[in-house]
């Protein structure tokens, strides 16, 4: 079965996703070898919120496959300030381009896209809905480190009500067996029911306030941002952004395997002390970012496996 | 006294249009509002409330019978969400011609509007709305854009207004 969009991982299977990361390994193991893959063709990256990271790394991808983009990286002075619907802008895209990469504010907008294009369009994050490519270089980074996809404890720290890695994470980890996933964050940011229901009854889970209490017991720790605009009362946010401060410390009780992640950007939840610990693997997450981001952009542009 | 009895003695029979049995005792007036019929509406209604009901677990329900009365899909689905289990029954010629239980459907297209303000369906988009049912009781819906849950107080409010 081809899958025809990319805008959420509940729509894959773990025998795509495995075929997948393992096409990303050809390509960080081999780079040269796919250097012609989407020769002429064009990517059109369209930015309804910026982000530096998500959009230079698909760009870097499409580069090194040999072929180009066109886009915008924020709405500001394009037709979609004038009011254009998302509807009307990518029937503009798939006319110029062969595959779409969207980051749109709105939830559903990658739903939306996919409906009217009738080339393949990639979420690159939607809303605080999902992050559908984020979780597969987190996975492909797990798996590179712990050698399996299956039988891990994961913990995912921050927040998790309104952070899109969260669900797109939580999903990934629930197409295989027996991986548990501690929840760890302040009351008001709790993972959403909708979620919850999702993976129910698909992967192990507990929700829990305390991260240094599972930290002994943990293959990984996935840290997310808590945004200061969550909190109405700024006292409260000050307390629980210092709760999840990870320093060298905080690490010190860890299994000699654990990893630790961040989708990045930073601003205070890991010490910079951390960074050069051997269980910092953001920054290399972020590298892996590209090789995955390349398998998807070859999956989508040729077909060139099927599951 | 039977429902048969019941419905014989306090409402009369129509010739032509629907019958909605069986509705949850107090409802049907929700379900006139749900339907947009009001004084205006040209033809015979009957409306019976809290009447005794075998079939029914409070013991108690009401009847509606509304003349030269066709229900269209769209108008079912919100009956289904609303007073899922009443009967509902078409009669021509004073004729029973076809009788269905009214079901909470397992898909809602364009009758609610999803409560997220940022999902995709409340902005200006070629799309309608669509839900499916995650549960029964209570009643739970999930949009089928921004994935967001519906829950009952939230669907009663939209669909009656209050
Ligand atoms: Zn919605």
């Amino acid at each position: 079965m081809q899958i025809r969009h990319l805008i959420s991982i509940k729509h894959l299977s773990n025998k795509f996703v495995e075929k997948l990361l393992k096409s990303a390994r050809e390509m960080e193991a081999h780079p040269e070898a796919f250097a012609d893959r989407a020769k002429g063709k064009i990517l059109a990256d369209l930015f309804f919120e910026p982000s530096t990271r998500t959009r230079l790394s698909f760009e870097s991808a499409m580069l090194r496959l040999g072929g180009n983009m066109l886009g915008f990286s924020s709405p500001k002075g394009t037709s979609v300030e004038k009011g254009e619907s998302l509807a009307d802008t990518i029937r503009m895209a798939h006319s110029y381009a062969d595959i779409i990469v969207l980051r749109h504010y709105i939830e559903g907008a990658g739903r939306v896209a996919a409906e009217i294009s009738n080339v393949p369009v990639i979420s690159g994050g939607t809303g605080s809905q999902e992050h559908p490519t984020q979780a597969l270089l987190d996975l492909y980074t797990i798996w590179k480190h712990h050698g399996r996809f299956s039988n891990l404890k994961i913990a995912i720290v921050g927040d998790l009500r309104y952070g899109r890695t969260v669900p797109s994470l939580s999903y990934v980890l629930s197409l295989f067996p027996n991986n548990k996933i501690y929840f760890c964050s302040p009351k008001q940011l709790r993972v959403r029911r909708e979620v919850l229901s999702e993976i129910e009854g698909k992967v192990e889970y507990e929700e829990l306030e305390d991260l240094e209490e599972v930290l002994p017991k943990i293959d990984v720790a996935y840290i997310t941002r808590v945004q200061k605009e969550r909190f109405p009362d700024p006292q409260d946010y000050l307390k629980v952004r210092d709760s999840y401060v990870i320093t060298p410390k905080t690490l010190g009780n860890v299994k000699e395997s654990f990893i630790l992640l961040h989708p990045l950007p930073r601003v205070g939840e890991i010490s910079y002390e951390v960074d050069k610990l051997p269980q910092a693997k953001y920054f290399e997450q972020a590298k892996n970012g590209v090789y995955v981001r390349m398998a998807i952009l070859d999956y989508f542009l040729n077909y060139p496996w099927e599951v | 006294m039977t429902d048969k009895q019941s419905k014989q003695l306090i409402v009369a029979k129509i010739k032509d249009g629907v019958v909605i049995d069986r509705i949850p005792p107090g409802r049907s007036l929700k379900v006139l509002t749900v339907l947009g019929i009001d004084e205006t509406y040209p033809a015979q209604v009957s409306l019976a409330i809290k009447v005794p009901s075998q079939k029914r677990p409070e013991g108690l329900k009401d009847v509606l019978k509304i003349a030269n009365k066709e229900l269209t899909q769209e108008e079912l689905d919100k009956l289904g969400l609303i007073i899922p289990g009443a009967a509902y029954n078409i009669i021509q010629d004073y004729k029973v011609v076809k009788k269905e239980e009214l079901r909470l459907p397992s898909r809602v297209q364009g009758i609610l509007k999803c409560q997220n303000p940022n999902c995709a369906t409340n902005f200006r988009e070629p799309i309608s709305t669509e839900f499916s049912l995650i549960s029964e009781s209570p009643l739970v819906l999930r949009c089928e854009y921004c994935e967001r849950f519906l829950g009952e107080d939230y669907v009663s409010q939209l669909l009656y207004g209050r």
